[in-house]
């Protein structure tokens, strides 16, 4: 019986964890900047209510590590504005900060070994990116994005909230959806993978993706309760 | 929407003027144009940059595409002025334009708004020329000369490659979910189908993984491409003219604090009024379009 052809057998560092050849590093990379860009256009194109443009970041910085998939990050939109323009180059800061906190999440503070912990890291990497990507919004698009989000934003500022508080209180919601449903589909994606390239890596079994869109819609909705009452109270 | 249709932007083929500029003096241009379009508040200019790349993509025989990528805007631009027209992003107090409802429009943010759309406007444009123009091989053999890292731009460029081949894979696999009678489109069906694409991909990275080892890639020494670009005389001409031109309309800008010329021009209320309509009207169209086309399928 033949086998595939695999690179060269990770090393085992003292820490324990895999030291991957740099020339799959290398290869690695492009495959999870590719899922980044085709998973964005994808939901675009779908006219999905989420961005689905981090999964492959997640996958880098959980495999590879933070630093790697903060790489991604920056590849993915340096990638995306050779191919539909610069609008999305200011948000690389987005993506190396969600790489960095999915990352050191599960590498070093073990927030990926149970399904609770692994949620309550992708609802602290959508909150994070909220506040990093809110900002930029504001500055270099004038709190508008073009999609179904502003519909939100403009609602907020009807009631008399500020236009970062508008801008905020909207994305936290497509944010929420989206880093919680990309960070479960990369455990499934991590799941899979070959054990070599996996082996160092502390992190729960996938669940079922129809249960966690249920647990999405129930964190979506609530948080929508939330920023409601306080822009009403305002 | 087919998943496997062709990704909005990519390069078309031509023998322009245009396409046959060096690559290093188009970015030349797309650099000085992001530099510019940030550090000027003055609307002629943002949009006289506008007007110049635009004015390129005849010459460039790729005014239809650019047209076509160019549609990527019109959401944000809706909202863009929607959204400043109702919560201006400059200190109060604000001139009161009319109520629509709860709505009340003022016209102070909407200098501002336009100058954050010529922002985008002129950067996407010139962006879009060059990439339209420029065969993405070309590109990298040219950022190499600028001693980017290599192995960054073998990345960059086996991306590029990989992103046709992901779409038409995803296309496949949701296709074969169809025609068992599972979901074929939505959360539902597009979900599951990263799984197997990714995993299939990783399989064949571990042999393109060998094969860079057994060319020694990584190794020190000079690198050779099959594509050779040349800099002619003309190109270092365009590329100078660009710097120069733009790092003076930049230096200008910043001196005159931003070269905003907000006072001589003067919004007419029932302007910024129709203006909101016709705005908020395009973007609420586009959202509802989005949820008749979502709830149809």
């Amino acid at each position: 019986m033949t086998s595939a052809p695999v690179a060269s057998t990770p090393r085992k560092t003292k820490a324990g964890r895999t030291n991957l050849p740099m020339t799959l590093i290398v290869t690695l990379i492009p495959v999870c900047v590719a899922l980044n860009i085709v998973g964005g256009y994808i939901a675009h194109a779908l006219r999905l209510p989420v961005y689905l443009d981090m999964i492959g970041t997640a996958i880098s910085a959980i495999v590879l590590g933070p630093w790697w998939g903060a790489l991604v990050g920056v590849l993915t939109n340096t990638g995306s504005s050779l191919i539909n323009g610069p609008t999305s180059l200011p948000f690389v800061l987005v993506n190396v900060v969600g790489a960095l906190l999915w990352g050191y999440g599960v590498r070093s503070w073990k927030l990926g070994r149970t399904i609770p912990r692994f949620f309550l890291l992708n609802v602290i990497v959508a909150v994070v990116c909220t506040i990093v990507a809110a900002p930029i919004i504001v500055i270099v698009f004038g709190g508008a994005t073009g999609n179904g989000a502003d519909a939100l934003t403009g609602t907020f500022l009807a009631v008399g909230q500020n236009l970062v508080g508008s801008v905020f209180s909207s994305n936290i919601l497509t944010s929420l959806a989206d880093k919680i449903i990309g960070g479960f589909v990369a455990l499934a994606i991590i799941e899979a993978l070959p054990k070599s390239l996996t082996a160092g890596v502390d992190i729960v079994k996938a669940t079922p993706l129809k249960g966690i869109l249920l647990a999405v819609a129930g964190v979506v909705v609530g948080v929508l309760v939330i920023v409601v009452f306080l822009a009403i109270n305002h | 929407m087919s998943m496997q249709m062709a990704l909005p932007i990519a390069m078309i083929p031509g023998n322009s003027v245009i396409h046959r500029i060096n690559p290093l003096a188009k970015i030349v241009w797309v650099v000085g144009y992001i530099a510019l379009a940030f550090s000027t508040q003055n609307v002629f200019l943002l949009y006289g940059m506008a007007l110049f790349a635009f004015l390129l993509a005849p010459i460039a025989g790729v005014t239809k595409p650019l047209l076509k990528g160019a549609l990527i805007l019109v959401p944000v631009a809706s909202s863009l002025l929607a959204i400043q027209i109702i919560a201006p992003a400059v200190e109060k107090p604000w001139t009161h334009v009319a109520d629509i409802g709860v709505l009340q429009l003022y016209g102070d943010g909407l200098y501002y708004g336009f100058v954050l759309l010529g922002r985008v406007v002129s950067c996407l444009l010139m962006a879009l020329i060059m990439v339209m123009t420029t065969h993405p091989s070309d590109l990298f053999t040219s950022l190499s000369k600028l001693k980017i890292p290599y192995a960054f731009n073998f990345m960059l460029a086996m991306t590029l490659q990989l992103i046709p081949v992901f779409q038409r894979e995803v296309g496949i696999i949701m296709s074969a979910q169809k025609s068992r009678g599972m979901k074929g489109r939505g959360f539902a069906a597009v979900l599951p189908s990263f799984v197997p694409v990714f995993v299939g991909a990783i399989e064949r990275v571990q042999q393109l993984s060998i094969s860079l080892e057994s060319r020694g890639f990584g190794s020190n020494g000079f690198k050779t491409s099959y594509r050779q670009v040349k800099v002619r005389p003309s190109d270092w001409v365009i590329g100078i003219i660009g710097a120069l031109l733009l790092a003076t309309l930049v230096t200008v800008s910043i001196m005159r604090g931003l070269w905003s010329v907000s006072s001589l021009v003067v919004f007419p209320h029932i302007f910024v009024f129709w203006l909101f309509i016709v705005a908020a009207g395009t973007f609420a169209a586009i959202i509802l379009a989005t949820l008749i086309y979502a709830f149809k399928k």
